[in-house]
């Protein structure tokens, strides 16, 4: 896994990400298409802003790598962990099931989509969203429209994403999966 | 500051100096935007020509912005996206909220 180190400043976020997308397309090669090409740099560009805006001044780490036409992006820090107010309930670590119905938690989301959590053990939690198909758009849609949109673009963005705590080291790590097709 | 701002018959197009939309100016963005909004321009062009990437901070000021406008009976629309950001507001949905056009010119056509 190749590693690339995040100072946490605003400046650094687009040279970083041109660097990391240079390193994507040396290592990937003609497997590389312009909508994997968007959405990694999507990607990258909201999982640096969500380490300026959780990080303060601490380094992150993001590593890149790549099997089986799978390619890895994960974000780690030793930051706060994941804090989401959920509409059931504030997420704490280590999760405990029995909050969740279906293990299933709502984070975020409005008329076009919800952005939800699947807990997969007291220490991690898979992202996925389930989107609806609106016709007709109104005042009260737009009125009821979402804000926030970085976890939710990258899991959009992502074939899968998740986010592991450790308790031990209190690392925090979110891996982002992208499939990418052979041309 | 980061909008440049000019009126073209019923619009006011709002240009952005930016390169970069992201966290750093975002509530600066939204309040400039607003403020507009609040003096009474119904019909606003957002234009993003010289932006190279929008994050999810803006994308929610841009949103902010849009409720305020509709709430005084006007509207929002933006021109001058590049490709990927373009994709950035299909993949978010809001393609489906915002008129989005081309181009200043073409906008003023669907003004």
């Amino acid at each position: 896994m190749k590693k690339f180190v995040f100072n946490n400043e605003t400046e650094g976020i687009y040279p970083l990400t041109v660097q990391i997308i240079n390193y994507i397309q040396n290592i990937t090669k003609d497997i590389l298409d312009d909508d994997a090409g968007f959405r990694i740099k999507t990607i990258l560009i909201e999982l640096l802003t969500n380490s300026l805006k959780h990080m303060g001044d601490d380094v992150t780490r993001i590593g890149i790598d790549l099997k089986n036409n799978k390619l890895y992006i994960s974000k780690q820090d030793k930051g706060r962990p994941l804090q989401i107010n959920t509409r059931q309930a504030l997420l704490t670590w280590p999760l405990t099931h029995s909050k969740f119905a279906q293990n299933e938690i709502a984070i975020y989301g409005d008329d076009f989509g919800t952005l939800k959590g699947r807990v997969k053990n007291s220490n991690q939690l898979e992202f996925f969203t389930e989107d609806l198909d609106v016709r007709y758009i109104n005042k009260e849609t737009i009125m009821g429209l979402n804000e926030h949109y970085g976890l939710m673009i990258i899991a959009r963005a992502s074939d899968a994403f998740n986010y592991k705590h450790k308790p031990d080291t209190g690392v925090n790590t979110f891996t982002s999966i992208i499939e990418l097709k052979q041309r | 500051m980061i909008l440049q701002t000019h009126l073209l018959n019923n619009a006011l197009i709002a240009d952005i100096l930016l390169k970069e939309a992201n966290l750093a100016n975002a509530e600066q963005f939204k309040s400039e935007l607003m403020s507009l909004i609040n003096k009474g321009n119904k019909y606003v062009i957002v234009n993003f020509e010289q932006v190279i990437y929008v994050d999810s901070s803006f994308l929610g000021a841009l949103v902010s912005a849009l409720k305020l406008a509709m709430n005084n009976g006007g509207d929002i629309a933006v021109v001058g996206l590049n490709n990927d950001i373009r994709s950035l507001f299909q993949l978010v949905r809001l393609d489906k909220v915002f008129r989005i056009y081309t181009n200043t010119q073409e906008a003023l056509t669907g003004a």
